[in-house]
């Protein structure tokens, strides 16, 4: 089959940042997902831990992929996208949870939250549904803040966060 | 002043151009930087028994926020409403969502809807007590009023 080329004209708007929507607009299907260039990640754990007296709180952070293959826990340019976060107890007691963002490994020893996400209540569990996701800033810290008020000691907890990893960020969103 | 950059692009199958090889990596919708994300979050208290209380979510006058995913959420299991409207200064409020639920709304559309100017979220409480412990979220992207307005190149 012969191959027609055609040529556009593409925009440059702002710094450093291609904008390819004006002559690409009527190929952009919303379900044009490239499966070369994403990947599901998650963290999923389940702990016994102690949740009472309450209230009783926690933050559970997690390593982030870096450029040179090693894992630390501020993000790097390899963007992870978080679009469910769920928090479960084996007791129908009150839970809270949000997803929260330090603006660096030293805020996150002094928990210093720089940002809330939408943070929700329920009986049992939470969840959290992010339809566009949360996209990892590089140098930031992400976890997940979660508290129980319940009259019991022990009970044993899910939590479950999902998304997506791209590898390298286009620099513009970087 | 815009630089205009040429490249071409190859044409392959029938009746369907295929874009996807110039420009894979920027047709990706899924792709949020976390300067697009607009989320939202925030404490408000206290909501008078039997009563309501109104927030505005200002948004910078060049950008629109469109919104996918909306939340409400209190410490306990009690009748909720949360109504959410577009607020114009130059228009009318007109009401997007409207919902009621037992210590949670959460709602998530497929196709986000669009905000200028500022978001309100009014809260209800039946409760014969005032609630004090009301979150509310949002979360969706931002994108800038040049980029949202359909353009379509010669």
């Amino acid at each position: 089959m012969p191959q027609i080329v055609e040529t556009f004209a593409v925009e440059t708007q702002g710094i450093g940042r291609v904008d390819f929507t004006k002559t690409v607009e009527r190929s952009t299907s919303n379900v044009a997902t490239s499966p070369l260039r994403q990947t599901s990640v998650w963290t999923s754990a389940s702990y016994v831990l102690p949740v009472g007296p309450y209230p009783w709180y926690y933050i559970a952070v997690w390593p982030l992929p870096q450029e040179n293959g090693t894992w630390a826990y501020p993000a790097s340019t390899i963007m992870e996208t978080y679009n469910n976060v769920a928090v479960s107890i084996t007791k129908n007691a009150l839970v809270g949870a949000a997803l929260v963002r330090f603006a660096s490994l030293a805020d996150y020893y002094i928990l210093n939250i720089a940002e809330y996400f939408p943070r929700l209540f329920g009986y049992g569990k939470v969840v959290i549904n992010l339809t566009t996701g949360i996209s990892t800033r590089p140098g930031s810290v992400y976890g997940l803040l979660f508290g129980f008020w319940t009259g019991g000691i022990t009970e044993r907890v899910t939590i479950n966060v999902h998304g997506l990893v791209w590898d390298l960020t286009p620099p513009w969103m970087t | 002043m815009p630089i205009v950059e040429t490249y071409p692009v190859v044409v392959e199958g029938i009746g369907r151009v295929d874009y996807s090889n110039a420009v894979e990596i920027t047709t990706e919708p899924v792709i949020t930087s976390w300067q697009n994300v607009f989320t939202f979050s925030e404490l408000v208290a206290p909501i008078p028994a039997g009563g309501s209380l109104a927030v505005n979510m200002p948004i910078p006058s060049d950008l629109v926020v469109i919104i996918y995913d909306y939340f409400a959420s209190i410490p306990a299991n009690r009748l909720i409403r949360l109504v959410v409207a577009m607020v114009d200064p130059a228009g009318p409020v007109i009401t997007v969502l409207d919902e009621l639920a037992y210590q949670t709304v959460s709602i998530h559309l497929l196709r986000g809807k669009t905000f200028v100017g500022s978001i309100r979220y009014t809260l209800y409480n039946y409760a014969a007590t005032p609630e004090t412990g009301m979150r509310i979220g949002a979360a969706g992207i931002y994108t800038t009023e040049d980029q949202f307005t359909l353009h379509i190149s010669p």
